[in-house]
C-alpha cells in the first residue's frame, strides 16, 4: 500500500518536491523547497488522489551541523483516504517559513510553538508571539545548544507577572463595534473550572464574548527537550505524566513509534493487553471528564459517582502496574509485565456493574432539563471549520466527521475488535457529550473481547523475546554468562535504535495521539514531537465561544475535555 | 507567677501580656493552643491543581477517600478564603510568580503542603521550565513523597499538618515582621 501512496505523492507534487522517500513505517515524505510550501501544501489537499485535508502538526527538528540548520516538518493526513504524508522543509538559521494559518486554521498554534521553541520565523502569520514561555524568555530550548536544565534569569526589574497583568488581549483589536463598551475579563490560570493552569482573555459587551485569547503554558515542562536527553525506555515514564488522565494512552503511543523504528514483533498476547488497557484508560479518563464537566455545570453527584467508579478501574491498574495511575506498563516491543492471573475476574467483576452505572449517569444528566439548556446549541463547529483546526477525536465525531484511527488505520490489531464509532451531527456540546457517552460504553464492549483473546493465547508472552529489547528475566541472569551480559546492556546503555523516523498514532481518549520520532542510531532520541490532541482542540476554542455568553464558557471548555499537561507538555 | 506579677501594682496588664508572644507567659500559651485547635478542624485548602498530583488530590475529596471526615473538603477558589495551598504538581516558572501572587493574597495563618515529587524537588523534571522545589519560591510546611503521592498520603501530611498547628506554635511570618 505504502508504495502506491508513494506515487500519489510523487505524481501530486511533480516538481514542487526536491526528493521523496520512504520512512521507517512505510509513510511518504517529500522535502520540499520553502519556497515550494504553500504550493505543496495546497496541491495535497486539492488533489483528489492525495486529498489531505487535515493538519496533524507542524514543527521543526535541528539537525547542526547540518547547513540549512532547521527542518520544518508537517505531517497531513487525509481523512477520506486515511493515509498519512510528511512533509521536511530545510530552511537555515534566521531564515524565515512561510505560514500555513491561512490553509489550515489550526497551523497558527503549531507555528507559534515551534516558533517559541526553535526560532524560526513564520512569513505572513497573524500573530506571531511565544505560546509556552513568557515573552521576556532568553533563548529557544529545543535548539540543540540549549542546556536542558538551564535554569532562567531575568534582568532585574522585570515584570515577570506581565503576562497576567497586562498582556489581556495581547494586542489584538478590540473585536466589538465599539471599543468603549467592551471590557476584557480574565479568566485563570488559577480558576476551577480550566481543567488546570489555563488562563483566558475574554472580551465582554455585557454578557456577551465578543473576542477571546487563550493563553497556554503555564504547565510547560519541556518534556521534548528532556526527551533527548534520556533513553528510549526512561522517556516511557515522562510521556505517562503528561497526558495524565490517560497515561496508557501515551504510553502506547510512543512505544508504536519506536518499535516502527526498530522493526519489531509484538506478541499476540501483549498486543491484547495493550488493547485492554488502552480501553480501560479511555474510560477512566472519560469518567474523570464526565465528573468534572458535570460539577462546572452544577452536578456535583455526578462528580462523585464517576471517581468511585474511577477507583475500581485504578485498583486494576495497581494489579497490573503497580502503581494507581503512573504505571511505566506497557513498554517497547510488549509490556512490562504478564497479566496477573487475578485480573480476568476483576475486570470480569467491574464490567457487570459497569453498565448500570451508565444508566445513572444518563439518568442525571441526558434528559436533564437543566443540562440539555446548558448544553445544546452551545459551542457549535461545523465541519470544515474544525478540520481546518485539526480537531480530533470526540470533538470531531460531534460535528459528523466519522473517523476513528482504531477502525480507520488500526494498530495493535485492533483490526480483530467489533466496536461501533459514535457520531453526531450538531457539534454542540451536547452532542459532545453523547459521543463520549456511547464511547464508554463501546469501550467496555472492547474490553470483553480484549479479555477473551488473551485467554486464547499462551501465558509468558508478554514481550518480543529480544534481549535487546527487554529486560531478561531473573532466572536468567543467574543460569547463563551471556544472559548477564544482556540484562548488563540493557540497564546501563539501553536500547540502541536505529536511525531512521516514524509517527506513531494511537485514538487516544482526546483524539488523535502521535508521536513523531527520529532516531540518530544512538540511545537516545534525536528529536520527539508529541502531538497532543487537547493542544489543536484548544486552539479552536475562540471560534467555538464567539457569540455566546459568559457563562458558557465554562461548558464549552468542559466540552473540550483539555488536559494541560497534554497542551503544554 | 503569673498570678504574681498579675497583683503587683507595676505588673502588666492582660493586654500587654497578648501583645507581647515572645514572653513565654502561660496564659498566651494556652490561648494560642485553643486557638490552633480550632483552625486545625477546618483547613480550607485552595482549589490549586497543576498536573497529575491534582487529580490524585480531587480523588481525595471524592467518595473513596473523603477528605470531609477530617474537616478539610472545603476546597476555595479564591485564596482570600483559603488557609492551606496544596501544591499538587509540576510548578513552572511561568506559573511560579502567579503561585506566590496566590500566595501572598491568602489571610494569615497560611500553610503550605508540597504533594509529590515534583513540588517538592522537581521530581523526574529537570528541565529549563520546572521550578526545582515549590520551596524556591513559598514557605513549605509539609512535603508528600510519592509520583504521585496516594491520596492516603496526602491525607496523613493534613492529619499531620493538624497536629502541627494544634500544638500552637505558629507564629504568622507576617506578623513577625511587624506586618499586619
Ligand atoms: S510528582 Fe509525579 S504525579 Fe505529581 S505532578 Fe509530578 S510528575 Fe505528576
Amino acid at each position: 500500500m505504502s508504495t502506491a501512496v508513494d506515487e500519489r505523492l510523487q505524481s501530486a507534487l511533480g516538481g514542487l518536491a526536491e526528493r521523496a522517500y520512504v520512512d521507517a513505517a512505510g509513510e511518504p515524505v517529500a522535502v520540499v523547497p520553502p519556497a515550494n510550501l504553500r504550493e505543496a501544501v495546497k496541491v495535497l489537499k486539492a488533489s483528489p488522489d492525495t486529498y489531505c485535508d487535515y493538519l496533524s502538526f507542524a514543527s521543526a527538528q535541528d539537525m547542526i551541523p547540518r547547513v540549512p540548520r532547521f527542518d520544518g516538518i508537517y505531517q497531513l493526513y487525509s481523512i477520506k483516504h486515511h493515509h498519512w504524508f510528511r512533509l521536511r522543509v530545510p530552511v537555515s538559521d534566521g531564515e524565515a517559513l512561510p505560514s500555513l494559518a491561512d490553509i489550515h486554521k489550526g497551523a497558527d498554534w503549531h507555528e507559534r510553538e515551534t516558533y517559541d521553541l526553535f526560532g524560526i520565523p513564520y512569513d505572513g502569520h497573524p500573530d506571531l508571539r511565544r505560546i509556552l514561555l513568557t515573552d521576556n524568555w532568553h533563548g529557544h530550548p529545543l535548539r540543540k545548544e540549549y542546556d536542558h536544565q538551564f535554569e532562567p534569569v531575568w534582568a532585574p526589574g522585570t515584570n515577570v507577572l506581565q503576562n497576567v497583568a497586562e498582556e489581556g488581549m495581547a494586542g489584538h483589536e478590540a473585536a466589538g463595534e465599539d471599543p468603549a463598551k467592551t471590557i476584557v475579563l480574565n479568566l485563570g490560570p488559577q480558576h476551577p473550572a480550566t481543567h488546570g493552569v489555563m488562563r483566558l482573555a475574554v472580551e465582554l459587551d455585557g454578557e456577551n464574548i465578543v473576542g477571546c485569547v487563550p493563553h497556554i503554558g503555564y504547565l510547560h515542562t519541556g518534556i521534548e527537550k528532556l526527551s533527548e536527553h534520556h533513553n528510549w525506555t526512561q522517556n516511557i515514564t515522562h510521556y505517562a505524566r503528561m497526558d495524565y488522565l490517560s497515561p496508557m494512552n501515551n504510553e502506547l503511543a510512543y512505544c508504536l513509534a519506536v518499535e516502527k523504528l526498530l522493526g519489531v514483533e509484538v506478541p499476540k498476547r501483549a498486543q491484547y493487553i495493550r488493547v485492554l488497557m488502552s480501553e480501560l484508560t479511555r474510560i477512566i479518563s472519560h469518567l474523570v471528564w464526565l465528573g468534572t464537566h458535570a460539577m462546572d455545570i452544577g452536578a456535583l453527584t455526578v462528580f462523585l459517582y464517576c471517581f468511585a467508579e474511577r477507583e475500581k478501574i485504578l485498583e486494576m491498574y495497581e494489579a497490573i502496574g503497580g502503581q494507581r495511575m503512573m504505571t511505566s506498563y506497557i513498554r517497547i516491543g510488549g509490556v512490562q509485565d504478564d497479566m496477573p492471573e487475578s485480573f480476568p475476574g476483576m475486570v470480569e467483576a467491574w464490567e457487570k456493574t459497569f453498565d448500570s452505572q451508565l444508566s445513572i449517569y444518563h439518568g442525571l444528566l441526558t434528559k436533564n432539563p437543566i443540562w440539555r439548556q446548558r448544553t445544546m446549541g452551545i459551542g457549535v463547529m461545523d465541519r470544515d471549520t474544525s478540520l481546518s483546526y485539526g480537531l480530533s477525536g470526540p470533538l470531531a465525531r460531534a460535528v459528523g466527521i466519522d473517523w476513528d484511527l482504531r477502525r480507520d488505520n488500526p494498530y495493535s490489531s485492533f483490526e480483530e475488535f467489533e466496536f461501533d464509532i459514535p457520531v453526531e451531527q450538531t457539534g454542540d456540546v451536547y452532542a459532545r457529550y453523547l459521543v463520549r457517552m456511547e464511547e464508554l460504553r463501546q469501550s467496555r464492549r472492547i474490553v470483553l473481547q480484549a479479555l477473551k483473546k488473551i485467554a486464547e493465547t499462551e501465558p509468558g508472552t508478554y514481550v518480543a523475546e529480544d534481549y535487546k529489547l527487554a529486560p531478561v528475566p531473573r532466572d536468567g541472569i543467574n543460569a547463563s554468562i551471556e544472559e548477564l551480559i544482556h540484562h548488563f546492556k540493557y540497564w546501563t546503555d539501553g536500547i540502541w535504535v536505529p536511525s531512521g523516523e516514524a509517527y506513531g498514532f494511537i485514538e487516544a481518549s482526546k483524539g488523535e495521539l502521535g508521536y513523531f520520532v527520529v532516531s540518530d542510531g544512538t540511545a537516545h532520541p534525536q528529536r520527539v514531537k508529541i502531538r497532543g490532541p487537547s493542544f489543536s482542540n484548544l486552539s479552536a476554542f475562540p471560534e467555538m465561544i464567539k457569540g455566546h455568553l459568559i457563562a458558557d464558557v465554562i461548558a464549552t471548555i468542559g466540552s473540550i475535555d483539555i488536559v494541560l499537561g497534554e497542551v503544554d507538555r | 507567677m503569673v498570678r504574681e506579677r498579675l497583683t503587683k501594682p507595676d505588673s502588666p496588664t492582660a493586654a500587654e501580656l497578648l501583645s507581647n508572644p515572645d514572653d513565654g507567659s502561660i496564659l498566651l500559651t494556652s490561648i494560642n493552643k485553643v486557638i490552633g485547635w480550632f483552625q486545625s478542624n477546618s483547613i480550607w485548602p485552595l482549589t490549586f491543581g497543576l498536573a497529575c498530583c491534582a487529580i490524585e488530590m480531587m480523588s481525595l475529596t471524592a467518595s473513596r477517600f473523603d477528605l470531609s471526615r477530617f474537616g478539610s473538603e472545603i476546597f476555595r477558589a479564591s485564596p482570600r478564603q483559603a488557609d492551606l495551598m496544596i501544591v499538587s504538581g509540576r510548578l513552572s516558572w511561568k506559573m511560579a510568580p502567579i503561585a506566590r501572587e496566590l500566595y501572598e493574597q491568602m489571610p494569615y495563618p497560611k500553610w503550605v503542603i508540597a504533594m509529590g515529587a515534583c513540588a517538592s524537588c522537581g521530581g523526574v523534571f529537570s528541565t529549563y521550565a520546572i521550578v526545582h522545589g515549590a520551596d524556591h519560591i513559598l514557605p513549605v510546611d509539609i512535603y508528600v513523597p510519592g509520583c504521585p503521592p496516594r491520596p492516603e498520603a496526602l491525607l496523613d501530611a493534613i492529619i499531620k499538618l493538624q497536629k502541627k498547628i494544634k500544638t500552637g506554635t505558629y507564629v504568622a511570618q507576617g506578623l513577625k515582621d511587624g506586618r499586619r
